[in-house]
């Protein structure tokens, strides 16, 4: 066992001398992200007042306490609000599976004429039951679509009762202070939204409480 | 005197080159590195595959993945009720008890003191609210993943910067104040009965330390930090919370005298998550 140990230790050795060169350069313990893009400064998210998929207030304040990801769509949407929840559902399964908490995931409509508490509840199973859905009015939303900058246009042909919006499919990381502090833009991929949100959320509970080296 | 060779060459060993080596060596994905890794850690180690979620050891993507591999959902079962303190992991029993004036006794004299452990100012209050202990080794074949041994929760984390000296006997009886000099992620709870702490302890090829709520901690970060547990989650007795990216040691520590230890202990024993360390006393008034 000693004699095994041995050769182990001295096969080590010639690997680590083989591969200093290598390794020197990665030596930054919290790697950048590699996709999103983080705000100089996090900025704080105005209050708002809305409702929640059981049909209770939420205000921004709820948003504290956890990471949250943000994202705004409409439960008729064809395409991009599927889409972009089913590779968040597969980024908190990810995250799960590696051991890791996973963030809040937030789903904003943007369309709050045809989505009621109720219809945003059936829509969120469908990707993953633990998702928050908000609603709430133009006017009440509208702190929020101005400080992330969410761009929405209604279009509707004219004769026709059925109307897509248009919004933009950035997912945004909000910090457990309820402040915006990285974007994520499309295409989303699960795997590398789920590694930088985990580069991101270490660096934020990391840098903001190093201590006094007491040992 | 090869036996203490093997001790001793630690000392001038890249210590932390080697922990990046098998950093990378050990997330490798290509089937040519990684398959014949694994399978002959499989067969050299005796890991028991039966009892694997995933018992294809191709189907691991890279060798941590295997080496932090899950288990069957039914493979491990805790012991007793909320009142049973239980093991956060596989591994063997090293040594357990009460600390005595602030140091945990270890045998053959190896002991060491607990706020120095901890990554505490000396003297300060951690020797009056901690004291049980219970220091659990953690070999290459044990399953390495952390569960709760007590319902808790999340206060705050501390990473202590230090060595990666080996946890096996060999070592850790020949080298005064291991557990100090290793680097370490101290994880404090609050329990039913106070303060809870586990410390997850690095060594000589633990390239890195994750934990639920922080993620990845790789291994040869220089300076001391602490996160104060922003989420302060809640996790029930046997959630997991931690996984070892390979081999290592747990310490739990709880308040003196907290404990009714579980008579069929023994030192150097081996355990099983979710085996019973022992009972918690102050339950019953309402602490």
């Amino acid at each position: 066992m000693i004699g095994t140990n041995l050769r182990v230790l001295a096969v080590a050795l010639v690997l680590v001398a083989g591969a200093t060169v290598w390794i020197s350069g990665t030596r930054q313990n919290i790697p950048a992200p590699a996709v999103a893009t983080v705000l100089p400064e996090p900025l704080p998210l105005p209050a708002v007042q809305l409702t929640d998929q059981r049909g209770l207030d939420f205000s921004t304040s709820n948003l504290e306490g956890d990471f949250n990801l943000l994202f705004f769509g409409f439960t008729n949407c064809p395409d991009i609000c599927p889409i972009t929840l089913q590779t968040l559902a597969n980024v908190d399964a990810e995250l799960q599976a590696r051991g890791f908490e996973p963030p809040r995931v937030v789903f904003v409509s943007v369309d709050p004429e045809r989505d009621t508490p109720a219809q945003i509840q059936r829509y969120l199973g469908n990707f993953n039951s633990n998702f928050l859905g908000l609603t709430g009015s133009q006017l009440a939303l509208q702190p929020w679509l101005a400080a992330l900058g969410v761009t929405v246009e209604r279009h509707q042909h004219p004769g026709e009762a059925f109307y897509t919006v248009t919004h933009n499919s950035t997912v945004y990381l909000v910090g457990p202070q309820a402040e915006w502090l990285a974007i994520f833009s499309a295409p989303h991929d699960a795997s590398v939204i789920a590694t930088d949100y985990l580069r991101i959320r270490q660096r934020y509970l990391t840098q903001r409480t190093a201590v006094a080296t007491s040992s | 005197m090869r036996v203490n060779l093997s001790v001793w060459v630690q000392y001038v060993l890249p210590q932390r080159l080697l922990a990046a080596l098998i950093y990378h060596v050990a997330r490798c994905t290509w089937p040519l590195v990684k398959n014949p890794l694994i399978r002959w850690f499989a067969n050299h180690y005796q890991v028991n595959v039966d009892e694997l979620e995933q018992p294809s050891l191709s189907a691991y993507p890279n060798f941590n993945d295997f080496f932090t591999r899950a288990l069957q959902q039914d493979a491990r079962s805790l012991v007793g009720d909320e009142h049973t303190v239980v093991s956060p992991v596989d591994g063997y029993l090293t040594e357990f008890g009460t600390a005595a004036a602030g140091r945990l006794i270890q045998a053959k004299g190896m002991d060491y003191r607990l706020d120095e452990l901890l990554g505490e100012p000396p003297e300060g209050a951690v020797n009056l609210v901690l004291g049980s202990f219970a220091t659990i080794y953690l070999a290459p074949h044990n399953y390495h993943r952390v569960h709760m041994p007590l319902a808790g929760t999340l206060k705050r984390t501390r990473y202590v910067p230090g060595r990666r000296f080996s946890v096996n006997d060999l070592t850790v009886t020949r080298i005064p104040r291991l557990f100090c000099r290793n680097e370490r992620v101290v994880c404090w709870f609050d329990t039913a009965i106070g303060p809870m702490v586990l410390v997850l302890v690095g060594a000589l090829n633990v390239s890195s330390i994750t934990t639920r709520w922080l993620g990845e901690i790789q291994s040869g970060e220089r300076r001391l930090w602490q996160n104060s547990g922003l989420p302060q989650r809640r996790y029930g007795r046997g959630d997991e919370i931690a996984r070892f990216n390979l081999g290592s040691t747990v310490i739990v520590l709880l308040p003196p005298a907290a404990l009714t230890w579980n008579e069929e202990l023994t030192a150097n024993g081996p355990l099983r998550m979710g085996q019973s360390l022992g009972r918690i006393r102050s339950l019953a008034t309402g602490a």
